[in-house]
């Protein structure tokens, strides 16, 4: 009876997940099988069951069998991810049998995305997330300036303040907020100066502030006619001053003087990032309504105000922009006096905020960015120098049916896993980066805001991470996988190559850095040797101020003169004398300048406008360069004014302006004041702005409410500076003193950003140039290594060290040369691009390049040191022999 | 790499190897295995099917029912010019193991 096999087959073989046909043919094609056994059987003289028991041979495990059978016939691939776990493994042991080259690339690369972990969380929280309020990109800053002067700080009237907000409908509020405002605090403790904002009752809601206790102003307190005697807290004030007691809110304190009731505390994290504390470090401890500002009822020609109005939903910044320019147009035609040179414009304030920072701080990013393909580079220098050492694991693995895809996914398995080694080795080096950075950065950079590693900075580590594992795996996988494919090339060669280009890569991503901070450097020279107008060494500056009720000038003068002559007295001091505003503290309010006789076309020049003691520019050492400075002997009401060379080059071109009368500010019936003499000009916004135009009236025709001391020492200040605010604080009953520098403390201030960008440059270029010489060094020493054999029959056939150096030297040439020739370029490229952070250096500027490049060569030969030694030490014989 | 690895892709070479002259059969192919191996690759011999139907899938072989007078419908497997290829591949990287391991082990003379 002839078995039926294919019910045999049916019977035994487990279910397949295949169609019905396919089944068919492979139950077929199985009972062919056990026929043809079976027959085979038969003929070699078997009987039937003995034969068929023979056949029944041929599979001895079904289960098996089906699983193979379901694998062959699996239709889609197998999930990328199911081999991961093993190629987990694979990797892990790897790596633990080259404890070496793993922590080599782990450390490397936990440097690198440390540092870029650190530098993104510095950006991302000042330039890159939106401001912190609700609805934040919804804000607009309103600027109201002279329509030919786009530079000019954008201060607003209180009138066309009210008009505008009045009139706005594409806006659901505009707000006004104060110059910061020195106020003098007495809580009953130590009396103290503190800086205020006045703000409109609209400020707060515009921005989506809850207060954490009490209230915040409304538009009762904001009340002109009427204006509530009312204050918020800042929660640091809060918590200093009062512990942090819930009764707070309710008592009353003393501000300049006047009783005022605190209504409520901001929260902690609330911080104003818009105008006028953008990009400074200024910490407002005290808020107060606008209508208490003593300006609140200044005439439409007086501008003091910084504007923010919130769009409505929906509306576009266009749309805003058209309205602005048509209630601009309509108020200069209302009032043409005051407004008509004067322009609204609408700018968003997140722009406007995070705008003047972004150059920096995306240079940094940028350099850091190369500091990490740099690392990248090396590790994968690394895994092509290991990958030679694998070539025959791979050539097995090829041969015995691993797929490319197999192999690729496995090689980056590895490179995945040294990256994320070094990802977690990088967040914590992150961290104390990141204290570095915040310890050393200049607080007007890092915004005062609250930085820290967060989700975000973990999000970008991650992604980082992932970036480096393709960046450092992936061309080395595909190198072995090509050579195991196209088998037959040296694979010895072709690395050699690839290694050498990888080094010559990161010999020009060095040199860009080099060349970056080269020119960084420099513009800080040029910068540190600009003069600044006056001489900063030996100079201290205390600012204070004057109790309110002096209100009677004379009062004021003592006040002065009793402070002055304690600070005389002190020993060390040479001179002292009082200005109204600092030199290199930034900005201020202009005033219109007239000149008798010359009637002004269009709107009048606005100047910087200074009162100052007599003997202030002696003690500033700032030059007289023609008739006079102010003197003691000046009569209070004397009607004199000496101007600054700049309004005498720019006004009195070609004549004598000592003698000439001039005047200032908007009121066109002010007395002439006659010019006495004509000073040098000061750096009053910093070293890298020009000295701006500037009178100065003298301190005595009305007396300093906030006469800020200057006082010339005779040697180095700084150990004085604790006796010298002391005089201050006491001399006349209790004032505040604050703003106490060292004027070299002051410059410092007014570099510090400069410095600190050209140092963290620095800093990153010498990580460059080690990692390149890194590189360098494995590329030879590998190379050497191998021509080891090469090297010992030069040196049999009489080879010199002299020859031998040439050799190092030429392989060392072959990879450092089309580094420099790639990196030149790309230097200037970036350098180009970062132009507006260099000044007075052009991005070409050949001495930087030379020195960058000596430098760069310099290192390359002394990464060559080694290498060269070994060769010339190979010893001929020896090295035979090994063949 | 695991044993199994090895074995399976052994055998595809094997059967890449023997279908490089003419077509043939899956009982054939088994038992020109187990002559020509003398029986040192141990595997069931049904199992030469999953290997041959995963060779169909990748296109290194294709089979065909046959009908010959006198003789069972079969399915005769033939090398496809992609097998073709992966063959000489496969053995070129062999070959270039093989040289290693010589060198390696310091059998003969270095090439």
């Amino acid at each position: 009876m002839p078995h039926n096999w294919k019910e045999y087959v049916r019977a035994h073989l487990p279910a397949l997940p295949v169609g019905p046909e396919r089944e068919e043919e492979i139950v077929s094609e199985l009972a062919n099988q056990f026929e043809e056994a079976c027959q085979e059987a038969l003929r070699a003289g078997l009987d039937e069951n003995a034969a068929r028991l023979r056949a029944e041979e041929q599979v001895r495990d079904w289960n098996t069998l089906a699983a193979e059978l379901r694998h062959a016939e699996r239709r889609t691939p197998p999930p990328p991810m199911s081999g991961f776990a093993q190629d987990l493994r694979f990797s892990l042991r790897t790596l633990r049998r080259n404890p070496v080259f793993a922590a080599v690339a782990v450390v490397t690369l936990a440097f690198g995305i440390g540092a870029n972990t650190a530098i993104f969380t510095v950006v991302d929280h000042i330039a890159l997330r939106g401001l912190p309020y609700p609805d934040g990109h919804r804000l607009i800053d309103i600027e109201h300036r002279p329509e030919r002067e786009p530079e000019a700080e954008p201060w607003c009237a209180i009138e066309n303040f009210l008009d505008f907000s009045k009139r706005a409908t594409t806006f659901d509020a505009v707000a006004a907020v104060s110059p910061v405002w020195n106020v003098v605090v007495d809580t009953g403790g130590e009396i103290e100066r503190l800086e205020t904002l006045f703000v409109s009752a609209s400020f707060f809601p515009m921005l989506g502030v809850q207060p954490v206790a009490g209230r915040l102003f409304t538009a009762d307190d904001d009340n002109r006619a009427q204006p509530g005697k009312v204050a918020v807290l800042s929660y640091a004030l809060w918590q200093r001053r009062f512990g942090g007691a819930p009764d707070a809110v309710g008592r009353t304190v003393r501000i300049d003087n006047q009783a005022v009731t605190i209504i409520g505390v901001l929260p902690a994290g609330f911080r104003w990032r818009g105008e006028p504390v953008a990009g400074t470090a200024t910490d407002i401890q005290l808020w107060a309504p606008l209508a208490t500002n003593q300006l609140a009822r200044s005439p439409r020609t007086l501008r003091f105000l910084k504007v923010t109005g919130r769009l409505r939903p929906g509306v576009t910044v266009e749309a805003a922009q058209a309205e602005t320019r048509s209630i601009s147009d309509a108020l200069a035609a209302e009032h043409p006096a005051a407004n008509k040179p004067l322009r609204f414009t609408a700018v968003p304030l997140a722009a406007k905020v995070t705008g003047r920072l972004r150059p920096a701080l995306y240079l940094l990013l940028g350099a850091i960015g190369f500091v990490l393909l740099m690392v990248s580079a090396n590790v994968a220098n690394l895994l092509l120098a290991r990958a030679a050492t694998r070539t025959r694991e791979l050539a097995i693995r090829v041969a015995i049916g691993a797929s490319t895809f197999r192999l690729l996914r496995q090689l980056l398995t590895e490179s995945l896993v040294i990256a994320v080694f070094g990802g977690v080795a990088g967040i914590a080096a992150a961290y104390v980066f990141l204290r570095l950075i915040l310890a050393a950065g200049p607080p007007a950079l890092l915004g005062g805001i609250p930085i820290s590693v967060d989700w975000r900075a973990l999000a970008f580590t991650a992604a980082v991470v992932l970036l480096t594992a393709l960046l450092a795996g992936l061309w080395p996988a595909l190198r072995a996988i090509q050579f195991n494919v196209r088998e037959g090339r040296g694979i010895t060669r072709g690395d050699r190559a690839a290694r050498a280009t990888l080094a010559a890569a990161q010999v020009s991503i060095a040199l860009v850095l080099l060349v970056g901070a080269g020119l960084l450097l420099r513009s800080l020279v040029r910068v540190l040797e600009i003069p600044p107008g006056f001489d900063t060494r030996n100079l201290v500056s205390i600012s204070t101020q004057v109790p309110s009720d002096a209100t009677a000038p004379q009062s004021r003068i003592n006040i002065y003169n009793t402070i002055r002559r304690e600070l005389l007295a002190t020993p060390g001091v040479q001179s002292v004398a009082a200005v109204s505003r600092l030199p290199l503290l930034g900005a201020t309010i202009t005033s219109q300048l007239h000149i008798e006789g010359r009637p002004h076309e269009g709107a009048p020049p606005e100047v910087e406008f200074r009162a100052a003691t007599p003997g202030y520019f002696a003690a500033m050492a700032i030059p007289v360069r023609a008739g006079r400075p102010f003197e003691e002997s000046d009569a209070a009401d004397a009607r004199i004014v000496i101007i600054d060379e700049l309004v005498a080059k720019r006004h009195f071109p070609g004549e004598d302006p000592v003698g000439k009368r001039i005047r200032w500010g908007a009121d066109s019936t002010s007395i002439w004041f006659t010019i006495v003499g004509v000073v040098g000009g000061v750096r009053h916004f910093g070293l890298e702005s020009e000295p701006p135009a500037t009178i100065y009236r003298p301190a005595a025709m009305n007396p300093l409410y906030s006469p800020i001391f200057v006082i010339r020492t005779e040697a180095d200040p700084l150990p004085l500076l604790p006796a010298l605010t002391r005089i201050v604080r006491t001399a006349h009953g209790r004032m505040p003193a604050y703003n106490v520098f060292s004027m070299e403390q002051l410059v410092a201030r007014s570099t510090a950003q400069r410095r600190f960008l050209a140092s963290l440059i620095t800093i990153f270029a010498v990580a460059a140039l080690l990692l390149a010489c890194l590189g360098i060094y494995g590329t030879v020493s590998q190379s050497m290594a191998e021509r080891t054999q090469e090297i010992g029959v030069r040196v049999a056939l009489g080879a010199s060290r002299a020859d031998l150096l040439r050799l190092v030297g030429r392989e060392a040439a072959r990879i450092a040369l089309p580094g420099l020739l790639l990196g030149l370029p790309a230097g200037f490229a970036a350098a180009r691009l970062g132009r507006q952070l260099l000044y007075q250096i052009e991005p070409t500027d050949a001495a930087v390049f030379a020195v960058a490049a000596a430098t760069l060569l310099v290192s390359v030969a002394l990464a060559c040191y080694i290498p060269a030694r070994r060769a010339m030490a190979v010893d001929a014989v020896d090295a035979l022999r090994q063949e | 790499m695991d044993t199994r690895d090895l074995q399976k892709s052994s055998a595809e070479i094997v059967i890449l190897a023997l279908l490089e002259s003419r077509a043939r059969h899956g009982y054939e192919l088994a038992k020109l295995i187990e002559a020509r191996s003398e029986s040192q690759l141990q595997f069931q011999l049904a199992s030469i099917y999953p290997i041959l139907y995963r060779l169909e899938r990748k296109g290194l072989v294709s089979g065909k029912w046959v009908e010959k007078a006198g003789e069972r419908r079969r399915r005769f497997y033939s090398l496809t010019p992609s097998g073709r290829k992966a063959l000489g591949l496969q053995r070129r990287a062999w070959r270039s193991f093989f040289t290693a391991l010589e060198r390696v082990t310091g059998f003969g003379n270095a090439t």
